[in-house]
């Protein structure tokens, strides 16, 4: 049984259309790359996905679920979580906050429960705090725990980004161009997080890459958007030979070809 | 730890000498205490959405839904007032459900609007149903709370201590609201609305629920309102009134709780000064008040408040430590 | 008999409809070029009237200049208050919502204080006093000279703004001001020319309806209402619309008028502004 699955989804806006009949099955403990040039549609793809945007046509199945038509703190809620393209945190509160607020759902702790201080919140609360001490050492950010969220650097902010959805719990995480605007030396700190998440919490990875060096070290399978539709899907050495692929990016990067 | 405990302090202080006020025997300014303390807590309940990014025009349309079911229930029904005074606030809180529900549905300005409208239903209703409403006249002779526990009402006094006991409530609950996950959560949804959903918020609860709240203490208000005055029309929650409350909590600060309260002390007091100048015209009141929001939202956003943040003990402490270590 | 009550009210509609559609095409200008929802415009009506009646009545001077002087100080007022307090709130809808309110309670008062409690009029030029008679109709010269007034100043400004070469400036800055920026337009000036333009619309409304209606303080806000309520029926930006909104709700008034009191009218219209801005998601701004 397929985690995700996406039937004939498509999206049109107005008169564009922004994705056109994907298909694809995504089975539990993969990373799975999606690429495609600038405008392909996968951030659309992504938001359709999250319950961000309804599809005009097709279904969305997670765990066997027709989560099509939830809205996305119900899907967050199912265990599919997904990151940002641009920086998406809670910038006036600090790092250890953030995370706080992402673990919303696990413990969930009652409205009335928190305003009466009854035992069972109290202890959810101890539960929580020892959530967010771990993210925190998990992705190396002890030490900004303190730090107000918009006044950390580019890299340390997308990697917050992760930590906050990785408090979600999620058994899916749909990753918006995590490596964006980093470093090397950033890309392979992250990399080594996702691996570290992927494996240590069994969280299946579909993410969204333009560094094709990452994208290919990181993932068993790739999906390939051109225009919203699906071009091409196999391992990272299938895609790279495709020449369909090859067309649609004139001017790949030559280390990959 | 310095700082909270000296907030608490000045708070303790202030109500004890508030407590003993009525003593010194001047009406006038008791009574204008009462009616500080009215707005105050109105303008809290109305800065609760406000901390979530959405502007309700219809807060003071809440506070005369509260005040007409006191005045309909003590004057037409002739139920004691200790039964009606929690309806209020029921009954407030479920129009507020309804209203918040379909409203909230919007956006921002949209929303603005869509309350704005609301509200002028409510008030345009008061007006055409005579029967129920008394129309434009409104509805006269309310009586003052019947005794409870062995306590009279009807004293300018009693009414002081009843208003400030209401205004104390509410700054508490609301406080302990804002220090809250609830109160942080609120926060996040005016920039960060789609990563709280993405962190499995449902937002649009916790905006209905902040609505709710905020209609609940305006009903409440509205309850002591209709028996202080003994009268109500609606000319007394129009669009106008709404817009005083607006300018009240932005002038003080919008930011914080006592910002809040002290924009209302403040501009409530400035106004009955202003009545004392001769030749007055009830015109310079909101005259004034459109001048001062004018002046705030060009000079000081951040509202009188953020003047004093410049001279807190926090900043003042802070460069003293920092002029130590330099030495 | 019946024809002739149906002629009246047609005629009362367009008049209305006109009007509304001049007010609301000012807004609708104002907001596709600075995002602001500028909710004091009824305010800039009310004083256009205002000063017609002050030039003309007042001081005695002819309508024609009164009215030319009139527009033009409003146009003017209009620059200014985009200068000292919009322009800096651009794309903030909140805070500009926030300054209309502080703008409609001082102009409000203000005119109050300095005009006067007394609802003012303005009589109508003696060539437009009197009716015509035509195929056996009377319509009354003041209205149709407001319908033929405010339909000439529709196109005048379709006209500008799309063949025009400040128009097109107006079109790309309202599309994509970085472009425009780019490309050398001046978005300070093209923010001032659309909020004087807009200004001086909703001046000419207030002008030609000082001479039929009543002039109060509170004259301003009925139309404003009513223009809020054609451009969530019409779309933002889309002048067809906006016209087409314009006609459906002064039309409606027109007919309904004599029908119901004006308190149950208002009660409708508030309602329907309220479903409606609940239930296009986009709303009225659909601009996020």
């Amino acid at each position: 049984m397929p985690l995700l699955e996406l039937n004939e989804v498509s999206k049109n806006f107005g008169g564009l259309q922004a994705i056109n009949m994907v298909s694809t099955k995504i089975e539990e403990g993969e990373i799975i790359g999606l690429i495609g040039p600038n405008g392909a549609g996968k951030t659309t793809l992504f938001n359709i996905v999250s319950g961000f945007y309804k599809p005009s046509k097709g279904r969305v199945l997670f765990k066997s679920e027709d989560i099509t038509h939830l809205k996305p703190f119900q899907i967050a809620s199912k265990g599919l979580t997904r990151t940002y393209q641009e920086t998406n945190l809670f910038h006036d509160l600090t790092v250890e906050k953030n995370i706080l607020i992402g673990c919303h759902l696990h413990p969930n702790i009652g409205f009335f429960e928190q305003l009466l201080g009854t035992y069972l919140a109290m202890e959810k609360e101890r539960i929580t705090a020892k959530k967010v001490s771990d993210i925190l050492e998990l992705l190396e950010l002890s030490s900004l725990k303190d730090e107000l969220a918009k006044n950390l650097s580019h890299g340390y902010q997308r990697t917050l980004g992760v930590a906050i959805a990785l408090a979600t719990e999620p058994s899916l995480f749909l990753l918006d161009e995590p490596f964006s605007g980093m470093n090397a030396e950033e890309t392979r700190s992250m990399i080594t997080h996702l691996l570290k998440i992927h494996q240590e919490k069994n969280i299946t990875i579909v993410l969204v890459e333009h560094d094709m060096k990452a994208v290919m070290g990181l993932c068993d399978r790739i999906i390939v958007l051109n225009f919203g539709k699906k071009i091409a899907e196999g391992s990272p050495d299938e895609i790279q030979k495709n020449h369909e692929v090859i067309e649609a990016y004139l001017g790949v990067d030559e280390d990959v070809v | 730890m310095i700082k909270v405990n000296l907030k608490l302090i000045v708070c303790l202080i202030l109500v004890i000498i508030l407590c003993f006020f009525p003593y010194t025997g001047n009406i006038h300014w008791t009574r204008v205490l009462i009616e500080v303390f009215i707005w105050t807590t109105v303008s809290i309940g109305f800065r609760l959405i406000l901390t979530a990014g959405q502007l309700s025009l219809a807060q003071v349309s809440f506070m005369g839904l509260g005040a007409y079911t006191i005045a309909i229930m003590t004057t037409k029904i002739h139920l004691n007032y200790w039964i009606c005074f929690p309806l209020a606030g029921i009954f407030t809180s479920i129009f507020a459900l309804i209203i918040g529900y379909l409203s909230l549905r919007a956006r921002g300005i949209h929303f603005a609007i869509a309350t704005f409208a609301i509200s002028e239903v409510i008030r345009l209703t008061w007006i055409e149903w005579k029967s129920l409403f008394g129309g434009v006249g409104g509805i006269p002779n309310i009586p003052s709370p019947n005794s409870l526990f062995g306590l009279e009402f009807g004293s300018v006094s009693s009414f002081y201590y009843f208003s400030l006991l209401l205004v104390i409530f509410t700054i508490i609950i609301m406080h302990r609201l804002e220090i809250s996950k609830f109160g942080m959560i609120l926060v996040t949804l005016e920039k960060s609305e789609n990563l709280s959903q993405s962190v499995g918020i449902n937002t649009y609860k916790y905006k209905i629920i902040a609505f709710i709240i905020g209609g609940f203490f305006a009903g409440l208000t509205g309850g002591v309102f209709a028996t202080f005055y003994h009268y109500i029309g609606p000319e007394d929650f129009s669009i106008h009134q709404t817009f005083y409350v607006l300018i009240y909590v932005l002038t003080g600060g919008v930011n914080t709780i006592y910002g809040t309260t002290i924009g209302v002390f403040v501009l409530i007091i400035a106004l009955k000064l202003i009545h004392h100048i001769p030749a007055f015209n009830p015109v310079w009141e909101s005259l004034f008040l459109g001048c001062t929001l004018l002046l705030i939202m060009k000079f000081l956003p951040g509202g009188l408040i953020s003047i004093l943040q410049k001279f807190s003990l926090d900043t003042v402490l802070l460069d003293w430590r920092k002029r130590r270590a330099l030495t | 008999m019946e024809y002739f009550l149906f002629f009246q009210s047609l005629v009362n509609g367009l008049v209305i409809a006109t009007v509304i559609i001049l007010v609301a095409l000012g807004l609708n200008l104002v907001f596709g070029i600075m995002n602001i929802v500028n909710l004091a415009h009824g305010e800039l009506y009310m004083l256009g009237a205002y000063f017609l009646w002050w030039a003309g009545v007042q001081h005695s001077i002819p309508y024609l200049p009164s009215f030319i002087f009139s527009v033009f100080a409003i146009a003017l007022f209009g620059v200014l208050l985009e200068k000292m307090f919009f322009k800096s709130l651009r794309g903030h809808l909140i805070s500009g919502l926030l300054v209309a309110i502080g703008l409609i309670l001082s102009l409000q008062s203000g005119a109050l204080l300095f005009f006067g409690e007394q609802p003012r009029g303005v009589p109508a030029p003696i060539i437009l006093k009197g009716v015509l008679r035509m195929f056996g109709l009377v319509i009354s010269k003041e209205r149709l000279a407001v319908i033929l007034i405010t339909m000439s100043c529709i196109i005048l400004m379709y006209i500008f703004i799309h063949r025009s070469r400040i128009g097109k400036a107006i079109q790309a800055v309202a599309q994509d001001p970085d472009a425009a920026a780019l490309q050398g337009i001046s978005i300070d000036n093209i923010s001032s020319l659309v909020m004087g333009l807009s200004a001086a619309m909703a001046a000419i409304a207030g002008c030609l309806m000082g001479t039929i209606n009543p002039i109060t303080a509170t004259v301003g806000q009925q139309p404003l209402l009513e223009a809020l309520v054609v451009i969530v029926l019409g779309g933002l930006g889309s002048i067809p619309g906006t016209i087409v909104g314009g006609l459906i709700v002064g039309l409606t008034k027109g007919f309904m008028g004599s029908y119901i009191t004006t308190t149950v009218a208002s009660i409708t219209v508030y309602l329907i502004l309220f479903i409606l801005l609940i239930i296009k998601p986009s709303g009225l701004f659909g601009r996020d």
